[in-house]
């Protein structure tokens, strides 16, 4: 098990792959989140195909709640944007209708679809980009954990996204 | 309630550069007669391409085609299958095929369309822009003259990071009859110099950005299924292990395993490795970042075959970066036209090159071999024209031809023959022999699922030892309903039925469409009896029934399926019949090739052996019988076309003469 202080450390890491405009802050993840390693990534993007077949029934990676942002045409650049499932979430903390709270058995943030209004303030407060209103529920959608079974982690053939904290 | 129906996007992209006319046409039809991809290209071969047609003539269609699993959670779906008129088959230049990885197939679906088929040609370079459902034509003035790769990156400049491209570089703009569809850094519709046929028609890039979903009938079931086919195809086993990586290449440029193509699921295929700042040898002052592919890699040279040149990894992943950028065929480069040159040269028969040696260790010989075919300097103006036909042209070594081209241009490929690289034993490589035969170009999307994969699972050539002989047999007599069909011993025997079901799953593969190196699933080290099923039970060969049927909401039977292929295999026969009178003396034309004495030798045999000319003519009959065709013509008879629902194309093949309504005994098989 990870100690709070390596997992700050694991964000900040994260943090260092992503695009520099993508984290405003680091934020310590809760025990139980998704983690990528772009090292391991093959880019083959199953995860953000089957992340949309589970949520939206649909095959379309734009609606994800996982994306992998493949660039490998002149630089190898490959970016991921997923939840962390923060301690302090900052999407829930900017929500103004209290639509995202915290599940203990699945251990993940979840939205209440009823009290969305999808005024996309979480979009905003998401230091990750991995939570956006979904074009056709016009609700937010962020990932669940899949409920327990989580897809893209299974599906992962190089794991290089696993479940940690279980 | 109406059954939900998936998988397809629901239209065609219809495209006429003469005109500047784009509109859609819907493809549900189309997919749920003749599948999707290489289906769909049948059918539109068949419609719009009458005969005497040729590959640069703007009456010629180019198809391109995603299939109802492209995109979605289909493990390894991400490809799309090109059509058209090939310029660089011979002697005829008629319609084939060749599938194409990388991300443009699933993002097409994503903007809401199953093909695109574009016809005439413009008069100026155009690019094809498709965003969603805006489309339109674009001024590619700027772009012509440019390779693959500035061609994709000022693409992605103009219209975004996440366009996916399919490119032509400047050998497909010099008609070069050995110029590739390219995509990304390594990935291409590379047999059948459909490059020349984008070049013929001004058309240098059609760019697409895909934001929409691809709607699934049965979601949760689909989702059950393609979870469960992953996890058969998963390591650490599933697959033999064949590769690991290089510890040097690892820290030096960052070797590492990548997709090449969307949906990848195998974490170590031995066939895809990125690299990135590779100094270039013949450019030092160049680094190159990409991908290499089987036949890419082979660039750099492979000792113990004919291709035992050696250019280092530094010249090799150079001279693949170079030909990719100009858009030619790496496997024509190096399986066919350089061990032809050199052999050629060792020989005699070619004095010189343009004034130089023939030097395969050379990078820079490479070099100057791509830039005299891609822009038609010297011999290279021969060469452009593809290795068969510039012996010709040239008057050189057309008797070396038959060594390394097995047939139709197109050079050898896992047939047993030629090189020491085609690892295919007798009597496996028969198979192999009749797909050939039946073929358009080298069939790989069925010789992939039977002789190499059984030479790959075999304890002759698998890395980790394989499965026994008889195992093997075991296996495949749960396909093939006989042990015969896979049984080291035995020769020529039962050898049609796995050519014919091969031949069903290949036009599968293209069509629904999933890579052709990981379906079917047949050998398994996961299973007791290793045969291929997943966790629940279901066998491997049925993956792709199941998943299409899930998909689609299709409600048909796994044999219904099979008569999907069936219909679309026999639509490909009609139009080659149609339009270039092809009859079973054209297929006997592989016979010579394969009547070499084979590379390798069966261990149960003790010896090389070659084709028997009078047992093959056997097995093509049996061939011919079990496709309910006429024997002595090999052609579909009537009752064939109409049980498949093709009686239109019967009645047109009727009416000029071309097919009889059932079997005859013709003369020559009285005798």
């Amino acid at each position: 098990m990870r100690t709070e202080e390596a997992l700050a450390g694991f964000c900040q890491s994260i943090a260092r792959s992503l695009p520099e405009e993508t984290v405003t802050k680091p934020v310590v993840a809760n025990p139980v989140h998704i983690d990528w390693d772009k090292a391991k990534c093959s880019n083959c993007i199953s995860c953000v195909v089957v992340c949309a077949e589970r949520h939206t029934g649909t095959s379309a990676p734009s609606r994800a709640h996982i994306r992998i942002n493949v660039d490998l045409l002149t630089d190898n650049n490959v970016t991921a944007q997923y939840c962390r499932q923060c301690a302090d979430a900052p999407c829930a903390e900017a929500c103004p209708a209290e639509a995202i709270a915290f599940d203990e058995t699945v251990r993940a943030w979840l939205v209440d679809e009823e009290k969305c209004m999808a005024c996309a303030a979480c979009v905003d407060a998401c230091p990750y980009k991995a939570i956006v209103v979904d074009p056709v529920t016009n609700t937010a959608a962020k990932c669940d954990l899949c409920g327990g079974a989580v897809r893209c982690v299974e599906i992962c053939p190089t794991k290089a996204l696993v479940l940690v904290g279980v | 309630m109406a059954k939900k129906t998936g998988g397809w996007a629901g239209k065609l992209l219809r495209v006429d550069l003469s005109t500047g006319k784009i509109w859609t046409e819907p493809s549900v039809e189309y997919g749920r007669q003749y599948i999707g991809g290489r289906g769909i290209g049948a059918r539109i071969a068949w419609d719009e391409i009458p005969a005497g047609v040729k590959p640069f003539d703007p009456e010629n269609r180019l198809i391109v085609s995603a299939g109802p699993l492209t995109g979605t959670s289909a493990p390894n779906s991400g490809r799309a299958t090109v059509c058209t008129l090939s310029p660089q088959a011979y002697p005829c230049e008629w319609f084939s095929y060749s599938s194409i990885g990388n991300y443009w197939g699933p993002t097409l679906k994503y903007a809401g369309y199953d093909a695109i088929v574009v016809q005439g040609a413009s008069d100026r370079p155009v690019y094809l822009w498709v965003e969603n459902d805006k489309t339109r034509l674009r001024d590619a003035r700027e772009l012509w003259g440019k390779g693959t790769f500035e061609t994709q990156e000022r693409l992605a400049a103009e219209h975004g990071p996440d366009v996916r491209t399919l490119a032509i570089g400047q050998a497909g703009e010099n008609c070069n009859r050995i110029a590739i569809i390219a995509t990304g850094t390594a990935s291409a519709a590379g047999q059948g110099g459909f490059g020349a046929v984008m070049g013929a028609k001004r058309l240098k890039a059609i760019a697409v950005r895909g934001t929409g979903g691809i709607p699934i009938a049965d979601p949760e079931a689909f989702s059950e299924c393609t979870r469960q086919i992953a996890k058969e195809m998963h390591a650490p086993s599933g697959c033999p292990k064949w590769s690991t990586l290089d510890p040097d290449l690892k820290r030096e440029f960052g070797q590492r395993f990548v997709a090449c193509s969307q949906g990848c699921v195998n974490p170590i295929c031995r066939l895809s490795r990125y690299y990135i700042n590779v100094p270039g040898v013949v450019y030092p002052n160049r680094k190159y970042t990409g991908m290499v592919v089987c036949e890419s890699s082979l660039l750099g040279g492979a000792p113990g075959t004919y291709y035992d040149w050696n250019v280092g990894f530094e010249g090799g992943f150079e001279l693949a970066q170079i030909s990719q950028d100009y858009g030619i065929n790496h496997w024509e480069l190096g399986l066919g036209m350089a061990p032809w040159l050199r052999k050629c040269y060792r020989e005699g028969l070619l004095k010189d090159f343009d004034g130089a040696a023939v030097d395969l260790n050379s990078a820079h010989w490479w070099d100057s071999l791509f830039r005299k075919i891609v822009f038609r300097q010297g011999s290279g103006a021969a060469l452009a024209e593809g290795c068969v036909r510039a012996a010709r042209i040239l008057g050189v070594g057309e008797e070396l031809i038959p060594e390394f081209f097995t047939a139709w241009g197109f050079a050898g490929h896992w047939d047993g023959h030629g090189d020491k690289i085609n690892i295919i034993v007798f009597p496996y490589w028969l198979v192999t022999a009749l797909q050939w035969a039946m073929g358009t170009r080298d069939p790989m999307a069925s010789g992939h699922g039977y002789a190499q994969n059984i030479m790959n699972w075999s304890p002759m050539f698998s890395p980790d030892g394989g499965l026994g002989w008889e195992t093997i047999a075991d296996v495949a007599a749960n396909v093939y309903g006989t042990r015969q069909a896979a049984h080291p011993t035995s020769g020529y025997e039962a050898k049609a039925i796995p050519a014919v079901w091969h031949g069903h799953r290949s036009i599968i593969k293209d069509s629904v469409t999933v890579d052709d190196q990981a379906y079917p699933r047949i050998y398994s080290n996961k299973t007791a009896d290793h045969f291929a099923r997943a966790e629940n039970g279901m066998p491997g060969p049925s993956f792709e029934y199941h998943m299409f049927r899930l998909a689609t909401g299709m409600e048909i039977s796994e044999v219904e399926f099979e008569g999907m292929a069936e219909r679309v295999f026999n639509l490909e026969r009609a139009v080659q019949i149609r339009n270039w009178d092809r009859s079973r003396a054209v297929d006997e034309m592989v016979i010579p090739h394969f009547s070499a004495i084979e590379n390798w030798v069966n261990p149960y045999i003790g010896k090389g052996v070659g084709l028997d000319r009078d047992k093959f003519s056997k097995l093509m009959d049996e061939y011919y019988v079990l496709r309910g065709w006429d024997v002595a013509t090999g052609r579909p008879t009537v009752a064939k076309l109409k049980e498949l629902g093709l009686a239109d194309v019967a009645e047109e093949l009727t009416k000029r003469g071309l097919i009889k309504e059932t079997f005859e005994v013709s003369e020559t098989s009285k005798v």
